[in-house]
């Protein structure tokens, strides 16, 4: 069970987690809150395997997907080749597919830099839910879409959960009160 | 008639030329042909060397050298970046040697070449010479700006090295790698052909310009400098068109 026990993480002096605990259920979304400095993207490069320093127990995922705060989409990559490079050669139709289930299939062959930054947004989700993970990690992934693209993509989130853990931070109380889910507050 | 078309009349036609028209009056007023000869007294003696098997087999030998130097150059000049930039201890051990390369004059390993390895392979080694030290510079700046944050992103995603390679190195090493290979080519050959002068291989162009000086016959120094400038313009434009092609099938990856 992917869970953290007991971590504190510092950066310099200063605590950013101090002995903190979460354990993830077998699927379902657990929700961060918490402002900002408060250790929410922290919680989730740990997770991730990204931070190695730190006190405590961690038990993560084999495969993760992760929509990161900035993105990080590759920008000499068209975008369905930017979804095709985190799959196996076997899953290639995949990025077709999920390009049209975040409505970017016009967009297969732009490169990110020429589109919007909720086009980007959706196209990080399509590469996320491309990937063949057992743990979903989001960063603040709706914060440049309109409200119909949130909705779509809350929904495509609680899809996704319900065969695997997600860990969504976020700010906004309604995205977790339209989820129903398990939240999380650091302070 | 067009602002491009013009610009290029301009400059690949009529500066060309007035440079010519300065040559001639310059010739002109000198009046020696051993000191400054004509322009159309080069381009005759040019002719001339054209017509004889001798100047292909000597052009041929001088390009041989110079570019098997400047490939072994690239080659082990890219490899030296990449492992210089992923293994940094590595570029502390190689940082003295890349700088006494730099910063010792050519004709001292002219001389020192050719105390070690004779009079054929002194050019080869010293285009190698001129070309390694860029190469990796270049390298190694160009893997050092792939963004640490792809780098997170393909490591969370696990993606494979060679796709990891062609994705975020190849796009980010690939400008860089063209920039200093054109450095590197002019550099080549004008360190090559120096070698060869001092060095005097067997048909070699240096040889011939090092004979032409020895017997006077400058009008022959100025007709085989005619030939190193025109083969130098042309490899470049060659080597322009093939890294133009490479860096088009890095964009369709």
């Amino acid at each position: 069970m992917i869970s953290l026990s007991h971590v504190t993480k510092h950066f310099g002096e200063k605590a950013v987690l101090q002995d903190f605990s979460l354990q993830l259920g077998d699927r379902g979304v657990t929700a961060i809150v918490g402002k900002n400095g408060s250790g929410k993207t922290t919680i989730l490069r740990i997770l991730a395997g990204l931070e190695r320093k730190y006190a405590g127990e961690v038990v993560t995922g084999e495969r993760i997907a992760y929509v990161f705060q900035d993105l990080r989409l590759v920008p000499t990559l068209t975008a369905l080749k930017n979804i095709a490079l985190v799959l196996d050669k076997d899953r290639r139709g995949e990025a077709e597919r999920q390009l049209r289930a975040v409505g970017l299939e016009a967009e297969a062959g732009s490169l990110p830099g020429s589109l919007s930054g909720g086009m980007q947004q959706r196209l990080a989700l399509a590469r996320a839910f491309a990937f063949d993970s057992d743990l979903l990690l989001l960063d603040e992934p709706f914060s440049a879409l309109d409200e119909a693209w949130k909705r779509k993509m809350l929904d495509a989130v609680r899809d996704y959960a319900q065969t695997r853990p997600v860990v969504l931070v976020t700010h906004d109380m309604s995205d977790v009160a339209y989820l129903n889910c398990r939240a999380v507050r650091l302070d | 008639m067009k602002n491009s078309t013009v610009n290029r009349l301009l400059r690949w036609i009529l500066f060309p030329l007035l440079w010519i028209c300065v040559w001639e009056i310059v010739a002109l007023v000198v009046d020696r042909e051993v000191l400054v000869p004509t322009p159309a007294r080069v381009a005759v003696r040019l002719w001339e060397l054209m017509r004889t098997a001798d100047f292909w087999t000597i052009v041929a030998s001088s390009i041989w050298r110079v570019t098997l130097g400047f490939l072994a150059g690239v080659l082990l000049g890219t490899l030296t970046g990449i492992l210089t930039a992923k293994l940094p201890p590595s570029d502390g051990l190689f940082s003295p040697l890349l700088t006494v390369i730099r910063a010792t004059p050519v004709a001292s390993f002219i001389i020192l070449a050719l105390v070690w390895m004779g009079a054929e392979a002194t050019p080869v080694f010293i285009s190698f010479l001129m070309v390694f030290p860029i190469m990796q510079s270049h390298v190694h700046t160009g893997i050092r700006a792939v963004s640490p944050a792809l780098l997170e992103m393909a490591q969370v995603y696990r993606i494979p090295p060679m796709r990891r390679a062609r994705a975020l190195y190849v796009p980010a090493v690939l400008p860089n790698f063209s920039a200093g290979c054109r450095t590197c080519l002019g550099l080549a050959w004008k360190a090559g052909v120096a070698a060869e002068v001092i060095s005097r291989p067997m048909r070699s162009i240096g040889r011939e310009l090092h004979d032409s000086k020895s017997y006077l016959e400058t009008v022959d120094v100025f007709a085989w400098t005619v030939t190193v400038i025109v083969l130098s313009l042309l490899i470049e434009k060659l080597l322009s068109a093939l890294l133009l092609r490479l860096s088009k099938g890095g964009e369709r990856q």
